[in-house]
């Protein structure tokens, strides 16, 4: 699939992590706002990548497998306090 | 090693109830690290092995969950140091930020929702994140499960800032893309609105 995209545009892109990361400089940011302001579909690239992050960061864990390994944990713990089991 | 003072319950409800509450944050971040649910289990069990052996040297109300992090991940790089590896890291930024485009791009023109809100893509985001090389993986447990920011995670791996930048992008690239083809494949598919009457 062939997709043509401007070279300002890829910079923007190339850039987005770091936006969404917020390790732009002031100045950096300052040129892609203008650049996002101006640009749907780079807004959307953004978005896209800012709804990915936010999946990534929040994946979910088993309780149930939370509930076994801290009862494991806290087994451990009283073996290496020199404690008998609970 | 054991602690030398005699056994003292109270040590050890203490640190129970200061640190078991972060466990579930953890497991993720374990879980980020290895690619075995197992492994991370064992991590996770050496991790508070460890803080509470050194559990003096925490600092009260400082971020116990950070602080957690740090252990973890200590443990585990230097556990895979034994198996160091060479691996092809360096990559081409303008190439990857075109891939990205073109990911996006043909995920939005079969339709796929490219914001992958589907809750059932948690599974395949934890498999593609075990999938990833390790060198990737681990900016992806620093920067996305544990909140470092890039100079905070170039310190901990001892790679310069712009390394960080560029194996985090290449990282969320390839999730991003294997997501995609994921969503595709499963027929995650946009909803499409209903024109009115």
């Amino acid at each position: 699939m062939t997709v043509h995209v401007h070279a300002e545009c890829l910079a923007v892109v190339r850039a987005m992590y770091d936006y969404l990361d917020e390790e732009l400089t002031a100045e950096r940011l300052a040129e892609m706002q203008g650049h996002l302001a101006a640009c749907a579909g780079c807004r959307e690239h953004v978005e896209m990548a800012r709804c990915f992050l936010a999946r990534l960061s929040a994946l979910p864990v088993d309780e149930q497998d939370c509930a076994a390994l801290a009862e494991r944990v806290r087994a451990a713990l009283r073996r290496e306090a020199g404690l008998p089991p609970a | 090693m054991s602690v030398s003072t005699p056994p003292d319950p109270h040590a050890v409800d203490a640190f129970e109830a200061e640190m078991l509450r972060h466990l579930p944050d953890v497991v993720r971040f374990a879980r980020s690290l290895t690619k075995d649910p197992a492994d991370a289990d064992d991590v996770v069990q050496e991790t508070y092995l460890r803080a509470f052996r050194a559990r003096e040297t925490f600092i009260p109300g400082s971020d116990g969950r950070r602080w957690l992090f740090t252990i973890a991940r200590n443990h585990f790089l230097r556990r895979r140091e034994r198996e160091a590896r060479m691996v092809t890291l360096d990559g081409e930024p303008e190439l990857d930020a075109v891939a990205t485009v073109q990911a996006q791009a043909a995920a939005k023109s079969v339709g796929v929702d490219p914001r992958l809100e589907h809750p059932d893509l948690a599974p395949a985001i934890a498999k593609a994140i075990a999938e990833l090389p390790e060198p990737f993986r681990l900016v992806v447990a620093l920067v996305d499960v544990a909140g470092l920011d890039y100079a905070e995670a170039a310190e901990q791996l001892g790679i310069p800032v712009g390394t960080v930048r560029s194996r985090l992008f290449r990282a969320r690239r390839t999730l991003q893309e294997r997501l995609l083809d994921h969503a595709r494949d499963a027929g995650f598919r946009v909803a499409v609105p209903q024109e009115a009457p």
